[in-house]
């Protein structure tokens, strides 16, 4: 199947590419894996895949460097990034919008959801309303924030 | 050709064509001129209409040719040559058509343009004729005359006027005016209020400009009382303009019907206006001129006139004089016949005859009541007098008299000038009064201080007591003509000799009679004529070599007596009283002089002495030594012998400091209060005084310097703070004296400065001690403590702020806290309890920072005071105890999402897995527990090293054999680093608990490979040392900073953001610790660590 959607994982924890692998293409999805930032960057740049989810405490280089680098390099500046991040503190999830995310997952999550919220988030970009979905997910967060 | 084709050919046909010519011409030119008929002058008519006659005379010559059919005139060919001739000029118009309008109308316009020229001539005539009846006119009327006419004739107005602007802005007056050649008189009365009345006057100032109204029944600008009265139609204004300044206004109008005034006509008149402009401002300014010399030449006539009589009469100074002067001079001044001065006699309220000139002498004396004065006068020395003038003479708000001339002579008035200067000549004479006045005064007082002199003179000079004393009795002697004087004054014994002229011994020593005495305690002169039969006075007296005598008391503070003696006996008058009284009036002067004199002396070198005292008091800090030196300056200061200062103690008086005859054994004795002569000044607490305590003889005796044999006493309290006692500072004299107001006062003077050094020592003294408590507390508490000045540099920095921050005091007195630590301590807010971080040597330090404002009495702020203690240690647990909340949550939830993420994949029912898979999800399910069992273990470990819980089951274990188990699993796991185990000897026995030394060195191993990303070799060794085994795991990584060397064994320290709890080395630590061992590390940065650990031996190997 020639355009089944492309999904990057870059996760240093194996256990976690294996989950997203496995309940994406039981979706229909095509996974990519990468075990570090570096070599998730390249993989990134040679198969230009439609979605990434970034981990984001890795070692060497962590998930906000590989984002910024993503963002800056006009050959994958518009491939969407999810975090997925175990930080729990809303200010580190912030952050990842902040840099360009579109969205994030906390661990643990249902990897089952995963597909549906791919699927979703790229008919939202392939709307053009990626920058709108940044500012929802903003907006919810800074009215988490000030609940705290 | 026959004759009469010839004739038809040649001269017919040329003789109609000329025709036809010749009216064409006409027809062009006929409709011009036809158009400017009224422009065109009768000569324009000949010349045109040659054209028509010309046509119709040679049509005719044509026809009848034709008819004829013979040549014209017989000559066939002359009179084609004479057509030929004539045509020319034709032809020529007809070529130059355009230019018809020259033939038309040339003989009108070159008339006109000649009018013109004689037009602008009659105009610059009339112009040039104005510039020189301006020139020569002498007034403004003879300027506007020949102006108006040569208008009126120029313009052919009607009413022609010239009005000037008689103030700026705010008046015009009427010159002259003309209307129909006559002269309008009433111009002259004219007058235009410019600022209020609309008139074409005022549009004409303002606008700087001509003003033209056609109809001037119709417009609002125009005075109407003016338009009415000159009957005007319509009129044009011109302003007259010097120097930019509008002088006056040349007035227009017609008077039979309206007109308009043409542009060029008010040009010409601009002109004409301007000229006569300039002579008007000429004449007014001549005029002006002409009118100040004149009043000048009067006035400077006047004052020199009265200059001279000034000169005259002021030259007097006697008043009987001047008087003579006054009238002498008026009459001259005045050119009147008589003169006469009255003075007004104030009390009486009459004016009295003083001077007369040109009257009879016998007028001198009269009196004259006011209401005399207001009936004709009643004296026969006036008649034949036809008219009189008078002035008061006055003297600021006084009248003085007045001064008046007459004159017989009929022809004579008096005008104002002469009222003028008749007031004029009344001042003077005025001040020549008071002049004499003050002269007359000025006599008499030299007269009178001439008297005085000599008594003044003689009184004058000395300042001395004494010399005065002896002044005085020299002046009365000279004064009265006696040979010798004495002056007696009271003292300690009464009344006695202080001084004397002359006076011989035997004189001196006689007792002082009662009756002297008396007389001085009465104040009365007391005169004896005849001593030796004088019952008032003494055997001894009426015997001393002298005859009379005169007492003259000298009253003022210390009353005295100056006595003068007389060898001959001498009756006195009252002239010799009454100068006796003057003398004694000096001699009081002069002694209270004398006596403020030494009073001052004394006080001045008195208060020079407190001084010194004062400042040498001010520097002793000692309380004893200022006790020492109040007493030995007390005694020098009054000159005294001996000193004492007592201290009130416990309602005692105790001796506590004295010099003088007796201060030794006095020194430490002790009286009650109220004993001793020094208890009246603790019962008093003012001074007292005794000039000499052996008259009393309840003081024989009284304390110990009295008993010693001083007899003057003199005792001031001593005042201690607040209003208290501090005891007594007495003074003692041997020989009694009398103690003088001023000397009591530098005493008490003395016990002020001696309380105050006193209590300055006191307070030295306590503060001196305060402050070496404070400085030891400053010294010894933990805490920094760092004082600033209201300028912010550092007074205070204690030891513990020395150690907390690493800079010496030395090195942060004088400079600002920001200078010495990089950052600001102040706050704004003056927060307590604030946390703020600087730098010592590289390090972030904490401090729990606390701040005070000292303010002064103003409020203004004096200083600061900052409190802070290190808080580093408490600060970074409380920053890695919330690191590790977070680090913790993570490390929790990596296994958890793995844990939790297979079992729902598991759970999906939409995919049918194979059983491979579910196995590997199960797996990993089963893996990821285990880690999170570690985690919870780890946890649970440092739970138990920090309350000491932890178990260790220590046995012999042997080392080699768990290093070499853990370097094999190392290996399985296959990473990318090569591991070697490096043990020399085949078993090292240690005494371990086997699974926590594998805890350990798994710990180490995983740190090895964690910290060297680039791989590389991983070391671990064992091997004997002397009290134990030392285990070592060495490898390539990144090292360890210096700085954090000390940390890493910390709680919850990590090393970067990697993953990992922090909390491994903390429990290896804690296990070697434990198993009774120590761990440490050696480091190179960039280069590997080296982790090492020692296991006591096997006790019994």
């Amino acid at each position: 199947m020639g355009d089944a959607t492309r999904v990057l994982v870059i996760d240093d924890e194996a256990p976690i590419r294996l989950l997203c692998r496995v309940n994406l293409e039981a979706e229909g999805m095509e996974v990519l894996e990468a075990a570090d930032g570096p070599s998730g960057l390249e993989k990134a740049r040679a198969e230009t895949p439609d979605v990434v989810l970034l981990d984001v405490m890795m070692p060497g280089l962590d998930g906000w460097r590989v984002a910024e680098e993503l963002l800056d390099d006009p050959s994958t500046e518009r491939i969407p990034i999810v975090f997925l991040t175990a930080r729990a503190e809303l200010r580190d999830r912030a952050r990842g919008i902040d840099l360009g995310g579109v969205d994030y997952v906390t661990k643990p999550f249902n990897p089952v959801e995963l597909a549906p919220l791919v699927r979703d988030l790229l008919d939202r970009v392939a709307r053009g309303e990626r920058d709108a979905l940044r500012r929802e997910k903003l907006s919810e967060l800074r009215s988490l924030l000030e609940r705290e | 050709m026959s004759q009469a084709t010839q004739a038809v050919l040649f001269n017919g046909v040329p003789l109609l064509l000329l025709a036809a010519v010749y009216a064409a011409v006409a027809g062009a030119i006929l409709p011009v001129l036809w158009r400017e008929r009224r422009r065109a002058h009768v000569l324009d008519w000949a010349v045109v209409l040659v054209f028509p006659g010309i046509a119709i005379a040679a049509g005719i010559f044509g026809v009848l040719v034709l008819q004829d059919r013979r040549p014209f005139g017989g000559h066939v060919w002359v009179s084609l040559a004479a057509c030929c001739v004539a045509v020319a000029p034709a032809l020529l118009l007809l070529l130059r058509r355009g230019d018809r309008a020259f033939v038309a109308g040339g003989v009108g316009r070159s008339i006109q343009a000649e009018e013109r020229v004689s037009m602008r001539d009659r105009e610059l005539g009339a112009v040039a004729e104005i510039s020189t009846a301006l020139s020569r006119a002498g007034d403004a009327v003879g300027a506007a005359r020949p102006l108006t006419r040569h208008v009126a004739d120029l313009t052919g107005a009607g009413f022609v006027g010239v009005a000037i602007v008689t103030t700026p802005g705010e008046e015009a007056a009427g010159v002259y005016a003309e209307r129909d050649g006559a002269e309008a008189e009433w111009w002259a009365d004219v007058r235009v209020d410019l600022r209020n009345e609309p008139s074409g006057i005022a549009s004409a100032v303002y606008d700087g400009a001509p003003v033209t109204v056609y109809d001037i029944a119709s417009s609002p600008l125009i005075s109407a009382r003016l338009a009415k009265m000159a009957g005007a139609k319509s009129g044009a204004w011109i302003p007259m303009i010097a120097e930019d300044r509008v002088v006056g206004v040349l007035v227009l109008a017609s008077t039979v019907e309206k007109r308009v005034f043409a542009p060029e006509e008010l040009t010409l008149l601009q002109g004409i206006a301007g000229e006569a402009a300039i002579a008007l401002d000429r004449l007014s300014s001549a005029a002006a001129l002409a009118d100040a010399l004149d009043e000048n030449r009067r006035r400077l006539a006047q004052q020199s006139a009265l200059l001279d009589a000034a000169q005259v009469v002021t030259g007097e100074l006697e008043l009987d004089l001047v008087l003579d002067r006054l009238v002498e001079e008026v009459t001259k001044l005045l050119d009147a016949d008589a003169a006469d001065c009255y003075l007004l006699d104030r009390d009486r309220n009459v004016l009295r005859c003083a001077a007369v000139h040109g009257l009879e002498p016998g007028l001198v004396g009269l009196e004259l009541t006011p209401e005399q004065l207001a009936a004709p006068i009643p004296v026969g020395a006036y008649d034949g007098f036809l008219r009189a003038l008078v002035a008061p003479m006055v003297r600021g708000d006084e009248t003085l008299g007045v001064i008046g001339v007459s004159i017989r002579d009929t022809s004579r008035t008096f005008g104002p000038n002469d009222e003028e200067l008749l007031e004029a000549f009344a001042s003077l004479a005025s001040l020549a009064l008071r002049n004499a006045e003050i002269f007359a005064e000025h006599t008499r007082q030299v007269r009178v201080q001439r008297g005085f002199y000599r008594i003044a003179s003689l009184l004058g000079e000395p300042l001395s007591l004494g010399e005065t004393y002896d002044a005085a009795a020299l002046a009365a002697a000279e004064a009265l003509g006696g040979e010798f004087a004495a002056m007696l004054a009271h003292g300690p014994g009464g009344l006695s000799v202080v001084g004397g002229h002359a006076l011989p011994a035997e004189v001196s020593d006689l007792p002082t009679p009662r009756a002297l005495a008396e007389a001085a305690e009465d104040e009365l002169v007391l005169a004896a004529s005849h001593v030796a039969a004088d019952d008032r006075f003494e055997a001894e007296w009426r015997r001393a070599p002298f005859a009379s005598l005169l007492a003259i008391p000298v009253r003022g503070q210390a009353p005295g007596l100056v006595v003068v003696f007389f060898r001959d006996e001498r009756v006195f008058s009252r002239d010799d009283l009454e100068l006796a009284q003057h003398v004694a009036g000096a001699a009081r002067g002069a002694l209270e002089r004398s006596r403020l004199f030494e009073a001052e002396r004394t006080a001045r070198s008195l208060s020079q002495q407190l001084a010194r005292t004062g400042s040498l008091l001010a520097t002793e800090l000692d309380p004893v030594a200022v006790l020492e030196a109040v007493v030995g300056e007390a005694a020098e200061l009054l000159g005294a012998d001996g000193a004492a200062l007592a201290a009130l103690e416990d309602g005692d008086l105790v001796i506590t400091a004295a010099v003088g005859a007796g201060a030794e054994a006095a020194i430490g004795e002790r009286s009650p209060a109220t004993g001793w002569v020094s208890g009246d000044v603790v019962q008093s607490r003012a001074p007292v005084a005794y000039d000499d305590t052996t008259r009393n003889e309840s003081l024989a005796g009284a304390d110990a310097f009295l008993a010693a044999g001083h007899t003057a006493y003199l005792g001031v309290p001593l005042a201690a703070r607040e209003g208290a006692l501090h005891g007594v500072l007495s003074v003692y004299s041997k020989a009694a004296r009398v103690w003088r107001e001023e000397e009591i006062q530098a005493l008490v003077a003395l016990a002020g400065n001696a309380s105050v050094a006193l209590t300055n020592a006191e307070l030295y003294q306590r503060v001196a001690v305060e402050r070496e408590q404070s400085v030891a507390i400053l010294a010894n508490i933990a805490d920094g403590i760092v004082a600033v000045d209201r300028d912010g540099h550092v007074v205070l920095w204690n030891r513990a702020a020395e150690e907390i921050t690493g800079v010496p005091a030395a090195e942060a007195i004088g400079r600002t806290p920001a200078q010495v630590l990089q950052r600001e301590l102040e706050s704004d807010v003056g927060s307590t309890n604030r946390l703020v971080a600087i730098s010592r040597g590289g390090d972030d330090v904490w401090l729990s920072l606390s701040e005070a404002v000292m303010r002064d009495p103003t409020g203004a702020v004096a200083g600061r005071i900052f409190a802070f203690r290190d808080i580093s240690a408490e600060h970074v647990v409380e920053q890695m105890k919330s690191d590790f909340v977070s680090t913790v949550s993570l490390e929790l939830r990596t296994p958890l999402t793995s844990i939790y993420g297979f079992a729902q994949t598991l759970l999906r029912e939409d995919v049918a897995f194979s059983d491979a898979e579910r196995r590997t999800f199960l797996d990993f399910i089963a893996r990821e527990s285990e880690r999170l069992t570690t985690i919870v273990d780890a946890l649970l470990n440092v739970a138990r090293l920090d309350t000491g819980d932890l178990a260790v089951s220590l046995e012999e274990t042997d080392v080699a054999a768990i290093v070499r188990e853990v370097v094999a699993t190392a290996q399985a796991s296959g990473n990318g680093h090569r591991f070697v185990a490096e043990i020399p000897a085949d078993r090292y026995p240690a005494q371990a608990d086997p699974d926590k030394l594998r805890q350990v060195l798994e710990q180490l191993v995983s740190n090895a490979v964690k910290y060297s990303p680039e791989g590389g070799t991983v070391t671990v060794s064992a091997a004997r040392i002397p009290d134990g085994i030392e285990i070592a795991v060495a490898d390539e990584g990144v090292g360890i900073a210096p700085s954090e060397r000390d940390r890493i064994f910390s709680k919850f320290y990590k090393a970067g953001s990697g993953p990992g709890t922090g909390l491994g080395l903390f429990i290896a630590r804690g296990l070697v610790r434990e198993m009774g061992g120590q761990m440490w590390v050696e480091s190179e940065e960039g280069r590997g660590s080296r982790f090492a650990f020692a296991l006591p031996p096997v006790e019994d190997v």
